[in-house]
């Protein structure tokens, strides 16, 4: 890539962050450190996010996040470039969390009861009045994904809060698009049945 | 619930990952559905529960201590360079290390007794031409240029360096392996091996001290043969090959000692039987003290070269052996003389056997006399061929002359049945003939050495014990 011309006539080098994640990944399997950190930089929130939603625990998730960074940092020369580094770190961050769960089986603590100001910091301009007007209705919504299987919990993470595609999920997760159609479809039909248990009705959407 | 529809493909449709017939068919169901408009709602619904969550913002410390990670993980991958670095150099340094020593003690004859025969051999071979075939024998020490003449100082490098040789690990072998290498080989290659083997047990010498030779004004005579090997013994000969080995040993080791100055020496061994040692020895010392006791107030003509501690070490080492040997710095005219003496004072036939060069000064100085009363032997015949030089007087009788450069073990033969009045008049003269041929050859390519009387080498006087069958 060459380095894009100033309108002065002058070249600038080129910074990392103009970099996609692919050519960022090329730079860390040279064992270029600065070229990690600006992906941990452009894809943190992110992965923090999911997992914070998938442990219900902000302080594990900081954790877990860290741990699978880093572990994605020792594994880099592994990373043959088939998916999307975004893909990959999911994918890593989530059996990190697994394990960790495991490893720490201790009761969950809501993010809620902890870290208030994690849950009203939003990172984008949406407004949460649009589907949750209250603490009270984030709260509860965690609950009844904490209530969630693993694996189900997982794909609603991946789908309802990132936004991935069936495909990006099927890879992150390892398994076929057509199971992540039908699993997705169950851990909503269970996600519903827990939003009732929680909050007595669920507010209907209309379907269009 | 009654609806039998795909409820998948509601989420599917909801999360638009239906192609366009899956969304037809989906959105003319739920027209017709409440069922699965409802279900439709409900997913929708709960999907926007989840969405609508706020996303927390990763904290400062997962980027930070990622990054203190990463760096203690670069530590970590540059010490493992390095420590895989160190490990390849400290394999190519014990390779070197071992590479090093097995050159070393493959060059070290005393640490790898059986090595390379052939170098020692070469080493016997290198002035000692009668290892060639006996064709070539005759002609190629007269043929070959001259050596240099030994500086005055080489003889007794040469016997300090012989005296801290290694002594033989068993004693008898030492002796045994220079009665059989002298059958066996060269007289001057057997001649190295008992010089060096003898310097090695010699005790401390009694310190014969003669006034300065006037050896140019005093021609000498030639040197005598010493008695036939030929004679040996067949249960000696069977140990020939131990022999051998060990007399190449000794010569490899010697060879590296002494390299060049190998020439400035010359061995007298006197055979005695073990009962005649001690007499034969005290005669011997007494000549010697006689002949070169120093005058009042004049230089010592002869010097002790062993030192007394190694010689007494090197005694106690071969304290089997007969007697340990003398060592004297001499002229070759005084050599000469000497050797005359022993041999008219204990009736043995004696030799100097000696490597070419040293030999061809012996000869230079000793041809004058040209006349020996010794008897021709194998000995005699196998030393080395130097020739005359262009200072020497006229060459010896070809009789003797003859004789003296027999080479091989059928010539030597011959040479000995010469000396008992045995040999056909025929056969003398066409060898007096070749002779003569190989002297002149001689006198004109090594016309340029040493002077006689001018350079002294070191005359290692031995004292060999013989079997009485043998002495007989």
């Amino acid at each position: 890539m060459s380095p894009p011309n100033s309108p002065s006539g002058t070249v600038r080098p080129v910074e990392l962050r103009d970099l996609p994640d692919r050519e960022l990944v090329s730079r860390c399997q040279r064992q270029d450190a600065q070229a990690f950190n600006e992906l941990v930089t452009r894809h943190q929130d992110r992965v923090y996010g999911a997992i914070t939603r998938f442990c219900g625990n902000a302080e594990d998730a900081c954790d877990i996040t860290q741990r699978a960074f880093i572990n994605a940092f020792r594994k880099i020369q592994e990373f043959k470039g088939d998916s999307a580094f975004s893909t990959w770190i999911y994918r890593i961050a989530f059996n990190q969390a697994v394990s960790f769960r495991r490893e720490n089986r201790r009761p969950s603590v809501s993010i809620y009861s902890k870290d208030d100001e994690l849950v009203n910091e939003p990172v984008d301009d949406r407004s949460p009045a649009e589907g949750m007007e209250s603490r009270e209705t984030q709260k509860k919504v965690q609950e009844a994904l904490d209530r969630l299987e693993e694996g189900d919990r997982q794909i609603i993470v991946l789908k309802d809060l990132q936004g991935n595609s069936y495909d990006e999920i099927a890879s992150i997760m390892g398994i076929p698009k057509g199971t992540v159609r039908s699993r997705l479809h169950r851990a909503r039909l269970e996600l519903k049945a827990k939003l009732k248990e929680i909050m007595g009705t669920l507010k209907q959407e209309p379907a269009s | 619930m009654s609806c039998a529809f795909d409820k998948e493909k509601l989420t599917a449709f909801y999360d638009g990952e239906l192609d366009a017939a899956g969304k037809s068919e989906v959105e003319r169901h739920i027209s017709s559905c409440s069922e699965c408009l409802r279900d439709l709602g409900e997913i929708k619904s709960a999907s926007l529960l989840v969405r609508e969550l706020p996303r927390p913002r990763a904290p400062r410390s997962i980027a930070e201590g990622v990054s203190r990670e990463i760096a203690a993980t670069g530590r970590v991958h540059s010490f493992s360079r390095k420590r895989n670095l160190l490990l390849w150099a400290t394999a190519a340094a014990a390779g070197l290390f071992v590479a090093a020593n097995v050159i070393f003690l493959a060059g070290d004859p005393a640490a790898s007794p059986g090595r390379d025969d052939a170098s020692a051999i070469g080493y016997l071979q290198a002035p000692a031409p009668e290892k060639k075939g006996p064709g070539e024998r005759a002609d190629g020490p007269a043929r070959r240029p001259a050596p240099e003449p030994p500086a005055e100082g080489k003889a007794r490098d040469s016997a300090d360096l012989a005296t801290k040789a290694e002594p033989a690990k068993d004693p008898r072998d030492g002796a045994r392996q220079l009665e059989e290498a002298r059958k066996a080989d060269a007289l001057p290659a057997v001649a190295k091996v008992e010089e060096k083997a003898n310097a090695e047990k010699a005790p401390a010498p009694p310190r014969p001290e003669a006034p300065k030779p006037s050896a140019p004004a005093a021609p000498p005579a030639a040197a005598t043969p010493p008695p036939a090997p030929v004679a040996e013994p067949r249960n000696r000969a069977e140990s020939r090959s131990l022999a051998q080995e060990r007399g190449e040993e000794l010569q490899k080791q010697r060879a590296q000692e002494l390299g060049a100055e190998q020439a400035a020496s010359a061995v007298l061994n006197v055979r005695v039987a073990a009962s005649q040692a001690a007499k034969v020895r005290a005669q011997v010392e007494e000549i010697i003290a006689r002949r070169y006791a120093p005058a009042p107030g004049a230089e010592a003509g002869a010097r002790r070269l062993v030192e007394p501690e190694a010689a007494k070490k090197l005694a106690d080492v071969r304290r089997e052996s007969l007697a340990g040997p003398i060592t004297l710095e001499l002229t070759p005219a005084q050599a000469e003389e000497l050797r005359r003496e022993i041999e008219k004072a204990t009736g043995t036939p004696l030799v100097l056997a000696t490597s070419s060069d040293a030999f061809g000064r012996l000869r230079g100085a000793a041809a004058p006399g040209g006349k020996s009363g010794a008897p021709e032997t194998a000995d005699r015949a196998a030393a080395p061929q130097a020739g005359g030089f262009a200072k020497a007087p006229p060459p010896a009788p070809p009789s003797d002359e003859l004789r003296r450069k027999s080479p091989d073990p059928g010539a030597a033969l011959k040479d000995q049945k010469a000396a008992t009045g045995q040999q056909a008049p025929a056969q003398k003269n066409e060898l007096e003939e070749k002779e003569k041929d190989k002297d002149k050859n001689a006198k004109e390519t090594e016309s340029a050495h040493l002077r006689q009387g001018e350079t002294r080498i070191r005359i290692v006087i031995n004292f060999l014990e013989v079997p009485v069958a043998e002495k007989k």
